[in-house]
């Protein structure tokens, strides 16, 4: 099969069919199989915690990011043999390929000793659940996580006239993606949304109720609580896929070169096969490792596996890109902001709330946060090339 | 080819006007508009394209006249 044409994409996600819709945007529809898991047409997951959480069924199937015309099999891959590019599927099928593209993206994680009845949102089912027990009357939840997810999920049942109470052992909200800036900020949009957000302290026990979907939860060393309903929002963690084939493990993340292409344990690419997405962890010059969840790495991520294997020039990663809708703003953070990081309110959105920080590190420009200013934030951007390089002064 | 944004759906992300500066702006709310009278260029077609399939609210729309 090698030298073939055929590109058999594993996961049809954002991160897969960006790379199977770039392909058929080239002509190569005909070449691209897409296995996926979920037996649901795809849709686009932000709305699963915002609109769609609160409302209607607006979920739009078959986003322009989603290909029809290559082929989809609706069918799970239990595991990947990466030298010989063999597949084999959860009904028994063993199918090889010239390319294999691993984007079987990531699920909900839940921490230990939790309730079978603790609730996540990772798919539109997922969502219906939650939904539909806020409709029939559950109107007191605690979320476990203070990170966008977590907090996205609190706004949303707020609005719906639901007590919440939100608990994070981190020190601030969304630390991951702030950097533990702007916690006073988030804390006081909880407090006038009549969210509890409850830093620094874990639930240490839970149990069920009589009723059906109620939680006990005592949270640190207070009192056990009664809950109509308990989410949990601590992260993911990469959906089981068995790979072999190497000469050592696997890791997870899945380190892949800017490429996309999998990086053997020596660190050397795997001919023709290539991961996209939650899953893919890339090295940095620093020697950590950095993934990304966010939805527009999971589009640069698959046009670059797209460009690779159209023999198309790469095009330069644009400064990452991370939102957050809540509690009545738009946030915004471009670049990284990490902890150990200064921030400064750079410009005020004239007449309004809205603020456009800027993060440094020992006094280089690290990141950018918007909040309610998404014009100052389109400024900084259209100047493309290097964050550090953009100049305030044209904002 | 013409290309509209609808603007219900924009939230103001502004990847269309990176991705294709020369047919997006956006205005003083943040909010992406579409330059000139909607009509694609020929050499802007691309570009359009990669700014549909990169609009995390999916509110650019281009139809075929």
């Amino acid at each position: 099969m090698s030298g073939g044409s055929d590109v058999l994409i594993v996961g049809g996600g954002l991160a897969g069919c960006t790379v199977a819709g770039q392909l058929a945007q080239a002509g190569r529809a005909g070449d691209v199989t897409i296995f996926e898991a979920e037996p649901e047409a795809p849709y686009d997951r932000p709305p699963l915690t915002k609109s769609f959480l609160a409302s209607e069924d607006l979920l739009s199937a078959w986003p322009v990011w989603a290909p029809r015309d290559v082929e989809w099999r609706y069918d799970a891959v239990d595991s990947i043999d990466l030298a010989r590019r063999a597949i084999v599927t959860r009904s028994g099928e063993v199918l090889t390929a010239s390319t294999i593209v691993i984007a079987v993206g990531a699920r909900a994680r839940i921490l230990p000793q939790r309730s079978d009845r603790i609730r996540t949102i990772r798919t539109a089912a997922d969502a219906r659940v939650l939904r539909d027990q806020v409709a029939s009357g559950a109107n007191r939840f605690l979320i476990e996580g203070a990170g966008p997810l977590g907090l996205e999920i609190a706004s949303t049942l707020a609005s719906a006239g639901v007590r919440v109470t939100v608990v994070d052992p981190a020190p601030a909200p969304m630390m991951r993606l702030l950097g533990g800036h702007l916690s006073d900020d988030v804390n006081a949009w909880a407090e006038e949304s009549g969210v509890e957000l409850l830093l620094g302290c874990r639930v240490t026990e839970s149990h069920d109720t009589d009723s059906p979907t109620g939680v006990l939860a005592r949270i640190g060393d207070g009192p056990l609580e009664a809950y109509d309903g308990m989410v949990s929002a601590v992260g993911i963690e990469a959906n089981p896929l068995e790979l072999h084939g190497t000469t050592g493990p696997v890791t997870s993340p899945i380190l892949a070169d800017e490429h996309g292409r999998i990086l053997d344990p020596e660190g050397l690419p795997i001919d023709s096969v290539f991961a996209v997405g939650d899953i893919v962890g890339f090295r940095q010059p620093d020697g950590s490792i950095a993934r990304s969840e966010a939805w527009s790495s999971a589009r640069v991520q698959g046009e670059a596996i797209a460009r690779h294997l159209l023999g198309k020039p790469s095009l330069q990663a644009p400064v990452p890109y991370f939102w957050t809708r809540q509690f009545g703003r738009m946030i915004q953070v471009l670049g990284e902001v990490g902890p150990g990081s200064e921030i400064k309110v750079a410009r005020e959105v004239p007449g309004a709330t809205g603020k456009l920080y800027r993060v440094a590190r020992d006094g280089v420009p690290v990141g950018y946060i918007g909040v309610n200013a998404q014009r100052l934030v389109a400024q900084l951007q259209v100047q493309g090339g290097k964050l550090a390089h953009w100049r305030l002064g044209d904002v | 080819m013409r290309v509209e944004v609808d603007s219900s759906k924009c939230q103001g992300h502004n990847r269309c006007m990176i991705f294709a500066p020369d047919v997006f702006e956006v205005d003083d709310y943040g909010f992406a508009t579409v330059r000139a009278d909607g009509e694609i260029p020929p050499e802007q077609i691309e570009a359009v394209k990669h700014a549909v399939v990169n609009c995390p609210e999916l509110a650019i729309i281009v139809r075929e006249d």
